[in-house]
Formats: structure tokens, sequence, C-alpha cells
């Protein structure tokens, strides 16, 4: 086993910063080559005109996924070593609700907006403003929201996967989640094609 | 040209898929040391259980715990802890023994005669996930502090109560050097107090 | 220069996916978003007032007395992420400056639903631990499960948020 490289090397934080930043430009310029800096292509998604959000998003969730899933069985990767975001159910559900209000009506989404920012997309500017204003207001009223956040109603269930609630494999949830997304893929070609292929380009 | 592309995406995932269905997980059996976790738990002693703790367990029938002497068959069967299995330390440490013998949903107590086998077991159980906990003092604090618990010096009220709880646990664990002699404000022999669990300090997030 | 067309979806999809494993691959975190602003607003804050922050809980785990909050891969990978989206938009000629909302609002009045869509998001994304990004993708590809439940909750309500607010896009 020898990644994490960062864990098993024993790198230093300044590596891992660079590291971090060399993989942000990736990150930032395969979201913009998918169209992810254009607000009203993003919101497209929610009017089933341009399904680009959904099939970017599968495509590259499983592609890790795959990835980790063969590298693991390999002995190569140390998923215990990896980070893989806690479960506090009820907050996370409570949270993502309201990301998808400030979803529709925003357009974006942190990453996209900083794309957007990058490629002179005004809006994307004032999407951020509000990005600050919103974790800013959760800061300050952060002793009331303690209890839904971390303590006893957010539903604390730990660092749980979907295999290990299930009792199984992570192979077999890959392997299901593969072909839904295949699925999933296809179901997007046949909407698109409905609404009238109004793809945003 | 497309579709054809797009055909050979989906044969190979669904290929992929096919192959992800058969492949092991993560091997239960390597270990993962946190170090800077342990060195927590450790300096905050967090690793350990007092015999005072564990006397209170077995008493009050706890079953939320499995209790482990890691010594050898022989010692084992000289003299143990009420309700201790015996699984020796060149055993403990075997791939089907963590995954079949010990119960990873339970707190694992594990005591040598000493503490150093059992610090160096610790490590390794701690490292696979388990939630273990060493007998401070081993077999001989045991019989020290709960077979034949010392008599005070000073006779303070609550050194005579904490004595007399002490007796009390002797006598039910059969102790066989219990001092006779009374305390001097005849206090009487004291239930023994509901068990505290050892506290686990919370992990902080990314 | 002639804008050229956005690249597949397919092929961004899996070039984004083979960035997150080589992020889980060498540092042993995804990819992240909300958690840099996060801490950009606990590091104005410190400047502003450290005592606020040291008696906050929740700031203070950022930037509590000699804390940095941004030396912190997050901030760094959201710089790459603003370098990589402009080196992307210069190739593909989309680097110019563009307003974009829906037929039936005006640009400004799109600045003002920016606002309050990123403030949502924003506030959702604390409670979340991540927004799309470093919460839905990172815990996604790592078969986390609140990610997967997270996701479908998030989707649907936007959905169904997006049909009361179709004014605003279409």
């Amino acid at each position: 086993m020898f990644a994490p490289l960062s864990v098993y090397f024993n790198w230093s934080n300044g590596i891992d910063l660079l590291v971090s930043f060399i993989i942000g430009i990736g990150f930032g310029f395969a979201l913009e080559q998918g169209g992810f800096g254009n607000s009203r292509k993003l919101a497209m998604q929610f009017y089933f005109r341009d399904l680009t959000v959904l099939k970017v998003m599968f495509s590259a969730m499983v592609t890790a996924m795959t990835g980790i899933v063969f590298f693991t069985a390999f002995g190569w990767l140390d998923t215990n070593s990896m980070f893989i975001p806690q479960t506090f159910i009820w907050a996370q559900i409570l949270g993502c609700a309201i990301m998808g209000v400030g979803f529709a009506i925003g357009g974006y989404c942190p990453g996209t907006s900083f794309v957007g920012l990058s490629t002179l997309k005004m809006d994307a500017l004032f999407f951020i403003i509000g990005l600050f204003i919103g974790v800013f207001l959760f800061g300050e009223m952060f002793p009331i929201l303690e209890e839904l956040y971390h303590g006893k109603y957010s539903g604390n269930m730990g660092r749980i996967t979907l295999y290990e609630f299930l009792g199984v494999r992570p192979g077999i949830i890959a392997a299901i989640i593969l072909i839904m997304a295949i699925g999933a893929f296809w179901g997007s070609e046949k909407i698109e094609e409905k609404f009238g292929n109004q793809i945003i380009q | 040209m497309k579709l054809e592309n797009k055909q050979i995406a989906v044969y190979t995932a669904i290929l992929l898929a096919i192959i992800m269905l058969f492949l092991p997980g993560p091997d239960p059996s390597k270990v993962n040391l946190d170090l800077q976790l342990m060195a927590q738990i450790i300096g905050n002693k967090e690793d350990h259980v007092t015999p005072g703790e564990l006397s209170q367990w077995i008493i009050a029938g706890n079953n939320d715990y499995q209790l482990i002497d890691i010594r050898s068959k022989d010692e084992y069967d000289k003299g143990h802890i009420e309700g201790a299995i015996n699984i020796p330390i060149e055993n403990l440490l075997h791939k089907n023994v963590i995954t079949d013998e010990l119960n990873h949903d339970k707190k694992i107590v594990i005591y040598s005669n000493g503490s150093s086998h059992a610090s160096q077991a610790w490590v390794v159980l701690k490292g696979l996930g388990l939630d273990c906990y060493i007998l401070e003092g081993g077999y001989n604090g045991w019989n020290a502090a709960v077979l034949n618990p010392a008599v005070p010096s000073a006779t303070t009220d609550d050194e005579i109560l904490l004595y007399a709880k002490q007796k009390a646990v002797a006598e039910y664990f059969g102790g066989s050097n219990i001092q006779v002699q009374k305390p001097a404000n005849n206090a009487a022999p004291v239930a023994p107090q509901k068990p505290q669990g050892v506290k686990k300090k919370k992990m902080q997030g990314c | 220069m002639e804008k050229k067309p956005y690249a597949s979806p397919y092929i961004a999809g899996v070039g984004l996916g083979l960035v997150l494993l080589a992020a889980f691959f060498f540092t042993g975190h995804g990819l992240g978003a909300s958690g840099a602003i996060t801490r950009s607003i606990v590091a104005v804050e410190k400047v502003i007032s450290q005592e606020h922050v040291d008696n906050n809980a929740y700031l203070a785990e950022y930037g509590g007395g000699d804390t940095n909050p941004l030396n912190n891969w997050l901030v760094f990978q959201l710089l790459g992420v603003i370098v990589g989206g402009m080196l992307s938009g210069i190739i593909a000629g989309r680097f110019r400056k563009e307003i974009n909302h829906g037929p039936r609002i005006t640009p400004k009045q799109r600045w003002l639903y920016a606002i309050i869509g990123g403030a949502l998001f924003g506030f959702g994304a604390k409670f979340a631990r991540g927004c799309t990004s470093g919460f839905i993708l990172t815990g996604g590809a790592g078969l986390a499960l609140g990610a997967w439940v997270g996701m479908m909750v998030m989707f649907a309500v936007a959905y169904i948020t997006a049909y009361f607010v179709r004014k605003l896009w279409i």
C-alpha cells in the first residue's frame, strides 16, 4: 500500500499545498471545458433542456469511484487514510436542501462560480459575494445552530459508506452505481431530444 | 464514428462493473496507525481501564465489553479474572482470530501479568480500529488493588468509605488476604457505585 | 477569437474524475471550494477582531489563537481552479465579459438573484460540510452515505425550486 502518497511518503504541508494548487488547475480546466462557467447552461439542467451537469457529475463520480475500487483491490490505495466526509444525516439533508434552492436561484455552485469568475462572467462575482454573506451569517448564528450542526439533532452517523451501511463489498455498490450511471446517461440523451435539443453551446 | 466510440465506452464500463462485483474490499487485517491520535489517547491515559472500574463492570454484570487474558494457557489456568477468555498474545494477532473471536462492537479489555505485553497488543488492535483498553497494572495490579485492598494509612472519611467499598469488592471476588481490622469510624460496607464507562475523546473533523 | 463549443460532457466528466482520483491518490483528500470561502471569511474576521473569532466555537476551529485559516489545501486548490478556468477560457475563446441570465430578466436583476442564491448556497454548504465539489462529488466518489443521500435531496429540491423561479432562466 503506498497511496495516498501524502500519507505514506509523509509529505510536508508545503508539498500538499503545491500539489493541491496543481490539481486545482486541472479541476478548473475540466469544469470550464464542460461549460460550467455559464450559469444559464447550469440552470438549464432544471428545465430538462441541457443535462450536461448530470452527465459530467456522474461521469466524474463513477470514474473516480471505479479507480478507487480497483486501486483498493490491488492493495495500492488505503481508503482508511483517505478523506471520506463524515455523515451527519439531518444536518446534511437540510444543508443540501438549502443548497438546492440556492442552486436553482443563483445558477451556480461555489466551484463553478469561480470558474465563471475566471472567465469574466460578472454574475459569478455576485454569486460569490452571496456565498461570503451566507457563510458569514452561519458563523454568526452558530450558537443557535450548533445542536443541529453537530449536536444531538445532527444525526451523526460517523464516517460511513454505502457499502459499510449495507454490509457488502465496495465493488458491489460501485458496479450497481456504474450500471445506473449508464442508464442515466442514456435517459438524459432521450430527455434532451424530447425537449428539442436546446443544449447551450 | 461517434456512435462507435460511445459503444466502446459503454461496453468497457459494463465490463468494469462486472469485474468490480468480484473484487475484494479493503483488507480488515491491515493496520492503520494514526500516530497522532494514538499519542493523544496514550497521553490522556484513555487507553486504560483501572482495576476499580473493571471490578464495577463485572459486579454490575455489564456485557458491553470483552475481557481477554493474553497470557499463556498455563498462566490462565492457574488463575484469571472472572469472565476473561484466554487468547495468548501470539494467537491474538492472527487474522482469523481478529475477525472471528474479537467482538468488533464491544469494548475490548486486555491484560497480561504486568502491562508490557498488553501495551504492545493494544497498539495493533487500536490500529485495526477496535475499541481497545489495557487493564492498568495487569493481573498483578488486579490482585493488589481488588483482591487485597490496602488499608488506608490516614483515616479521612473518604478513604474509609473507599476502603470499605474495596473490601466489599474483594469479598465478592473471594480475595485471599482480606485485612479484617475494622476502620476507626465503623463505616459499614457500601454497595458498589454505578460503573463509569471510560470516556472517549471526541475526534476533531477536518 | 471565435468561441469554440464546449467539450463533450462525458469527456469533461471523465477528465474531472481523473483529476479527482489524482487528488485522492496524491493528497488523500478530494476536491472542494466552499471551505476556501469559509477560511477567507475567518481570515478577514481575524484581522477585524481576533477576540470575536476566539469566542465563537465554530470560527475558533478555523482561526482561533495563532491558527492561520488560509494555510490549507482548499485555499490553494481554489486558486488553481481560477487559473485553470482562465486557461481553458482563453484557449477556447470564452474569456470575455458576460452576464448570463434568462431572457425575461435584466442583468441587474440577475445580480440580485445571484447574491440571494449565493447566500443560500453558502449557508447550506456549512450544514452539509461542503458544496457540490467538496461534499457531493468527493463524498460521492468515496461512496459516503451522507453524500449520496444529500445528492438526491439537493437535486430534487433544485428541480422543484426551478419550476417556481423559471422566470429567471427561460
